[in-house]
Formats: C-alpha cells, structure tokens, sequence
C-alpha cells in the first residue's frame, strides 16, 4: 500500500467518479475472466497500458515495475503448463513440452496481468478519501463501515514500523538465531502476538478519537466535499462497455476469440 | 440516576462540568481508578489535572468527555453532568459538541488523510451544513497557524503539527470545554512549546473552559492553568485549590511535590535557594523580579556555577563508532538517516544523544548495537568489531533498551524473561538462577518473578527491560526515551538507577527529548539534525548555544529561561546553572540558606 500511497497526479481519470471508476474496473476484469486464449487478453493488456498511460499519466516505468512480480509469476505459469498439462508432447532441449499447455498458461498468465494493470490503474488513478466518500454517496456504503476502513488504512505504514521494531527488539533478544523452517516459522507466529496487541490498542484509541469527534452520534451525516456522478462519469461506462466489446468482437473477427462457457477447454 | 440538575453549592455561575461522588473500576481490574471524585467547574476556568502516573488523570478526562462510559467499557457510579446534563444518559454525539478532547499520540487520532478532511471530519458527524464546513475549518485552522496546510496530508506534517491539526479538529466543532490529556507528550521540547503557544491564544479569548492533563507545570503555569485539581495514586482528589494558592507556599507545594509532579522552575529554585518567608514566585517574571531584588541569592547563584559539572570521565573507550552511513530505501525514494556520524563512548560516561523527532536518534542507538544494515561504517566494542561479529555477539557486548519496553518481551513470566539471555547462551542452570534473584533484588522486581510481563505498570517494564539488557554483562547501554511517559518522580528514580550503572563503569547512551535530563545527567551531548551530527561536547556549551538548540528542535531548559528573565530585570545572574550545580554547591557547605535544601 506504501508503494502507491504517494502517487498524486492530476489526470482525466483521477477526476472519475471512484465507484463508477471501479464499476468500470469490475466490467472489464469480469469479461476478461472469461476469455480463454491468448490474443484476447493481451488486447486488454494493451488498452490498460493505454488508458493507464493517457488517461492517468501513469509512467510507464512505474507501471513496468509493479506489474513485474505478476508478469513473473504468469511466466512460471505458462512453464508448468507446458511442462504437465496434458496434450501432445515435443522435445525442448532435455524437457519434453506441450504446446497447447503453453497457449493454455500463456493465456491465464496473461489474463492475470491484464487484471492486475487494470487495478493498478484504478489504485493509482483513484484518491482513497474520495473513494470512501464516494462509496458513501453513491454506492450506499453506511458510513460507520467506510470511515473506519479509511482509518485503518492509515495505520498500514505505522504496522510496518511496529514489525519491524518488534523484529529487531526480539533479535537483541537473541531470537533468529535459530536454524530451521520451523523454528523460523514459530519466531513470525510469536511476532504477530506482540504485533496485534499493538495493533489493537492502537485502534481502540482511534475508535475513541473518532467517538470523541461525534462519529458515534450516527446523525444523518453531511459531506464536506460531494463525489458527484457526472455526464463524463456515464460516458466513461459506457466507453467501457464499447471498449470490452469491442476488443471481444475484435479477437471474434480475427477468429481468436474462445470464451469459457462452462467445462474446461482442452 | 440521571437528575435535571447537578448537585452543587451556592456556585455563582452554573458549573459548565460537574463531577459528583465518581467512581470508575475498569472491567478488566479489581481496584478503582477514581474514587468519590467530586468536583464543578465554572465557565472560563482552566483546570490543571496532575498526579502520578497511574492516578487516573486519563480515565477522567474521558469521563469529562463521556467517553467513559459510552464508547469505553467501565464501571460508572456516581455522575458527571456536562451543562447539567448527566455523560452516562446523553446521547451519543451530543457531548462531542460541548466538549472537545486532544489525546496524547498523534498517530492513532487521525481518521481521515488530509488536514481539511480530518478538521471537518467532526462537522460531518454532527451534520452541519456543507455550505456552513469550509469557513468553520478554515476557522479552526488559523486558530492553530495551520491554515497553509490545509491540503497537506496528514503524515506529512511534523508531531507538533499533527497535534495541532487535532486541536483544530476539536475546535471546528465549538465545544465550550477543550480537555487536553498530556497533548505535547511525545513531541519534542519546540514542538511542545508551539502546541502550548497555541493553547494559550484560545485561553487569552477567555471564553473557552481548559481542563489539562500535564506532568510539566512550566508548560501550563503561569497564564494557562488558574486551578489545580490534584489527584492520588488511588484515584481521590487530595487537593483542589486556585493555582497561586497551591504552588504560593511551601507546605503546599510540599504537597504537590510528593505526588511526583514537577513543580514549577520558579517554585523549585526559590525553595533551592532558601525563600521561607512570604509566597513563593510563581512564573519567571516573579522569580526574576524576586532575584532582581536579593544580592545574596544572586551570589549564590554565580558561585554555583559548574560546581555540579561531571568530571571529564577518563576510562577507556567501551565503544567506537565511525563514520556510520545509513538510508532507508523506499519507493518514494530514499531518506538517509545517519549521515558520517562518528562517536566514542568511554567507561562510566553518560552521552545523552538529542534532536527533534524523525533527527536520526533511534537510527543511530540501533546502529550502535548492530540492529540496522549499515552503508559505511564501523562500531566496535571492547575491541570487538559488532558488524563482523554477528547478533550473539553484539547482544552481549551492548545492551539496548527500546522505548516500548513491551516489544522485545518473549517470556510468560518476568523471571524467565530475565533467564532468556543466559539460557540461550547456555549457562549453567545454578548460575542463570543466581543471576536472575540479584537482578529481580536489583530493578525493584522481587514479588513479581511470577507475573506476565505484558502485565506490568510501565515503570515495571522498563525496569524488567533494562534488568534484561543487563544481565548479560555488557560493556555499553543505550536507552531510547527512558523517560518517556512516566511521572517526574519514577522518571527520576529511573534515572538515579541509570547514574549508578554509569558510576560502575558501564558507558551509557540516552536518546531523549528531556532536556531536564539532558542538563542534569549527561557528561556530554550529541545532537542530531536530518543525520547529521550538529554537535558533540559539554552539555554547558550545548545549552548556551541558543542557535544550535534551535537547530535540533531543543529549548533552553527552564532553569535557563528563568534565569534570563531574572537578566531581564538586571539581576546579576548566569546564564546557565543546573540543579546539580545547586546541589552540589550545598555539600560543599557554602552557604546556610543553600544547605537547608538538604534538610
């Protein structure tokens, strides 16, 4: 969360409506749930890189760097299905691989990615305070859920800082010293006790604070700043909608298109 | 048990806040907190709330506020009547408008990301107008010198900052009553002084009701506080009285004194110096004038002069850290935290490490004992190079003291805890055992060998944690904030315990805001600037070099404030003394009046 909590660049996508944003995200992301080839999905991977780029200014350097870890994990999909998946097998150096599992995981893998830069270009695109008021506002989200989430989501960084002061305070200790994986696994288990401890006074004092600022009264509450839904927030939808089957229709024209429909394609 | 109107006397206004027999018991303790606590207080009046730790200041605070019992679980009896209405039976919400409250820490207080939110957060719940929230923020943010940062997020901005965005969050609802629970705590001393700066504007408008919860009465006397409500360790109040009548005369600040308040600078020097007869001066202006007026006390001064002053000490250097270079690597960059520092620690020496909050000072406790990846660097210890040793190394040359206690507890029990260390590095049963009765004997811990850690009093922990940094037999001890969040008296006696270890010859580094402790304690100061050593040398030449304080988010030290008022009105005074210098001047039996602070 600390890596996007700092990217706050004015852009056409930025102004959106953050539940229509992430309206149009579902849309997407759902339609690319149920395509099963390869070409399909890598079209959507382009329109996000697109619309990351020229509707959210979103550089492509940051872009390449967090979706690297996604990319890498599509890869060793695509491996494991060319090497296991069932299918008519040829030689590849010592290995013996399958063609069809390799366009199989090539095209999960690249579904994956296509998703994760559809989000981050909703993360990145979208204020979190405005996201919460917006779904306020618009998508009936009751408050008492919403404010606190945004709270929480402040302490995110301060969590990190009590790990790693709780890590290092145990190392003094003489804790890490011993070897194993189970012994490794048992220091993180012992960690996280004195961690939610922490945690958890640190958002009892917060719900107090928040008490202490009439969050309790439960009034019908009024807003200092409206997310309104507005004629470019409908137009964005709908763009949506053309976009997703357009690109559909596209990889149908090209004769690439397969859809799930049930059953697993082989 | 709700009753229209509150109990009181022939009061000539309506209490604004009244409480009437208290009593609160937390669901999770056997005793009370408060007990009988019967009080009212006017409109306009400000309130100094003080006593020890533990005394139940805080619980009353929130009782003030109604979050006892609304939002925290406890047992109420008796009543506490905001404008006549009775916290236990209001409903929720109603109160947060008539009295604001600003806790101690500033990072569990926020809700919302950015200042403007987080101001108009109060405005929302209450359902004021959106038309009416802009200039009810912008209000509340110029009251506190914050209007310039109204689109700034909130973890951008400075402790003191992030205090004053609460005080302003409280104030944009217009409560007639503000409750102040310690609200400078954990900021360093310039930032506590600009939050105060602030407090005393609102005060001077004389329209607001104060209650202020605070170990340090230089913050709040004189100007802000005009009454004093003290209370006991057992949760009753034991006196309440106007401010000047309190701290005015000896037997009474005695009183004070004995709860482990700090009493005021001017209070404390007069009773120093020998001032039995008439009031006490209360407030800087006083004293100085009272010196001012007195050639005797003024000469008593300036031969006190560095007579308190450590000796240079002269052991051997325990640990030598050069050149350390240290960065935070993020993906918003990178922040470098120590920046060539270079530091020697001798044998039965003191350093006390300063800077304001975020300087560097943890960073470099934590290179000290090894615990961060270093850029360049070296730190050795008794001849032991701690980077190239390894942590069971490091661990028993160096003891380190964090500022929560609780985070490096790993045991169920405190004599386990303290058998921890040894037992990992394999000594003989007979001896971890021995070891562990003289340091329960030792730390004050005898009686609770069998308690939970995590079940101690804060005192108790940090004396547990510095009991267990100990047994091992180290050569160096840091500490980081040792003071922090306890009482002037336990914080004291910390501190005596700290003295003698660096007596027998252990070399010590304090990181602290405490520049009491600063003054009084250390042989030799190291201030800290964005990583950068600004200064390392005498704690006299430190102080006197009001540029350099600034620099490091430091102020004079009340003594010295004092002092220059006392110039002010052309008493022939130094610039800087110290409580030890005073003390010491004692034994040496200079002067009648000086030695009966000792009787």
């Amino acid at each position: 969360m600390t890596l996007f909590g700092h990217y706050e660049v004015d852009s056409w996508l930025r102004r959106r409506n953050p539940t229509a944003k992430l309206a149009a995200h579902l849309v997407l992301s759902l339609l690319l749930t149920a395509v099963f080839d390869p070409l399909t999905p890598l079209t959507f991977l382009v329109a996000a890189l697109a619309l990351g780029r020229l509707g959210a200014r979103i550089p492509v350097r940051l872009f390449l760097t967090a979706l690297a870890p996604v990319a890498l994990l599509g890869a060793s999909l695509v491996l494991s299905y060319a090497l296991f998946a069932t299918g008519s097998r040829s030689a590849w150096g010592p290995f013996a691989v399958t063609a069809q599992g390799a366009i199989i995981g090539l095209s999960l893998a690249e579904r994956g990615v296509a998703i994760a830069a559809f989000t981050l270009v909703f993360v990145l695109s979208t204020d979190p305070t405005s996201l919460v008021r917006s779904l306020v506002q618009q998508a009936r989200l009751p408050a008492h859920i919403a404010y606190p989430a945004l709270a929480a989501y402040r302490f995110l960084p301060l969590l990190q800082d009590d790990y790693e002061t709780i890590r290092l305070a145990r190392r003094l200790r003489g804790q890490g010293r011993q070897r194993g994986p189970l012994a490794a696994l048992r220091e993180r288990v012992d960690l996280l006790v004195p961690l939610l401890v922490g945690a958890i006074r640190r958002a009892e004092r917060v719900a107090v604070a928040m008490d202490s600022r009439g969050f309790a009264a439960r009034r019908p509450r009024t807003h200092y700043r409206l997310t309104p839904f507005e004629a470019a927030d409908a137009w964005m939808l709908a763009g949506t909608v053309a976009l997703g089957g357009g690109l559909l229709a596209l990889s149908a024209t090209l004769g690439s298109l397969r859809l799930w429909l049930g059953g697993f394609p082989t | 048990m709700a009753h229209a109107h509150p109990p009181v006397g022939a009061a000539p206004r309506q209490p604004i806040l009244c409480a009437h027999d208290l009593g609160v018991r937390y669901l999770t303790r056997r005793l009370p907190v408060l007990r009988g606590v019967t009080f009212g207080i006017e409109p306009g009046e400000r309130v100094l709330l003080a006593g020890p730790s533990g005394g139940g200041k805080s619980t009353l605070a929130l009782c003030l506020t109604g979050l006892i019992p609304h939002s925290i679980d406890a047992d109420l009896s008796g009543a506490v009547y905001v404008e006549g209405t009775a916290t236990a039976s209001a409903p929720p919400g109603v109160l947060a408008e008539r009295v604001g409250i600003v806790f101690q820490d500033p990072t569990s207080q926020f809700t919302m990301l950015t200042v403007e939110d987080e101001v108009a957060f109060g405005l929302e719940n209450l359902g004021v107008p959106r038309s009416a929230m802009p200039e009810r923020v912008a209000a509340a943010l110029r009251a506190v010198g914050l209007e310039d940062r109204a689109t700034w997020r909130i973890d951008r901005l400075s402790g003191g900052q992030q205090q004053r965005v609460v005080l302003a969050a409280a104030l944009a609802m217009r409560p007639r009553v503000l409750v102040l629970d310690e609200p400078t705590a954990q900021l360093d001393p310039r930032s506590a002084s600009e939050v105060y700066r602030h407090v005393r504007m609102l005060a001077e408008t004389g329209e607001m009701t104060l209650v202020v919860v605070e170990h340090d009465l230089d913050k709040v006397v004189p100007g802000l506080a005009t009454r004093g409500l003290l209370l006991s360790a057992e949760g009753r109040v034991v006196a309440d009285e106007p401010i000047g009548a309190m701290l005015g005369s000896a037997e009474r600040a005695e009183r004070w004194g004995e709860a482990g308040v700090a009493l005021p600078c001017s209070v404390a020097l007069a009773r120093a110096l020998g001032v039995r007869e008439g009031s006490l001066p209360l407030g800087n202006e006083a004293a100085g004038r009272l010196l001012a007026a007195r050639p005797d006390l003024q000469k008593l001064l300036r031969a006190a002069v560095g007579r308190g002053r450590a000796r240079a000490p002269s052991g051997p250097v325990v640990l030598a850290a050069r050149d350390l270079w240290q960065q935070y690597r993020g993906p918003a960059g990178h922040h470098v935290a120590l920046r060539g520092v270079s530091l020697e620690v001798r044998a039965g020496e003191l350093v006390a490490v300063v800077g304001a909050n975020g300087s560097g000072k943890t960073t470099l406790l934590r290179a000290l004992s090894a615990l961060v990846r270093l850029e360049r660097g070296s730190v050795v210890v008794d001849g032991v190079d701690l980077y190239r040793a390894g942590p069971r190394q490091a661990a028993r040359l160096v003891a380190h003291v964090f500022q929560n206690p609780e985070s490096g507890f790993v045991a169920n029990t405190v004599a386990d805890e303290i058998a921890y260390g040894p037992r990992a590095l394999g000594w003989r049963t007979d001896e971890v055992a021995r070891h562990v009765e003289t340091s329960l004997d030792r730390f004050g811990l005898r009686g609770l060998a069998r308690a939970n850690p995590f079940t101690l009093s804060q005192g108790q922990k940090r004396r547990l944690s510095v009991a267990v940094a100990l047994v091992l037999g180290p050569r160096a001890l840091l500490l980081d904030e040792p003071t922090f969040g306890q009482d002037r008296r336990s914080a004291a006696a910390l501190m005596e315990g700290i003295r003698a270890l660096r007596d027998r010859g252990l070399g010590v580094v304090v990181a602290t805001h405490d520049i009491g402790l600063v003054a009084e304690t250390a042989d030799r100061v190291v201030a800290l600037a964005s990583g950068t050593m600004l200064f390392d040398g005498p704690p006299h030449e430190f102080l006197a070099n009001d540029g350099l304080l600034a620099a490091t988010g430091q102020e004079r030290p009340a003594l010295a404030r004092l002092l220059a008022a006392a110039r002010a009105y052309g008493a022939d005074v130094p610039p800087l003394v110290s409580w030890c210098d005073l003390a010491a001047s004692v034994e040496e039996g200079e002067h009648d009046a000086v030695r009966a602070l000792r009787g």
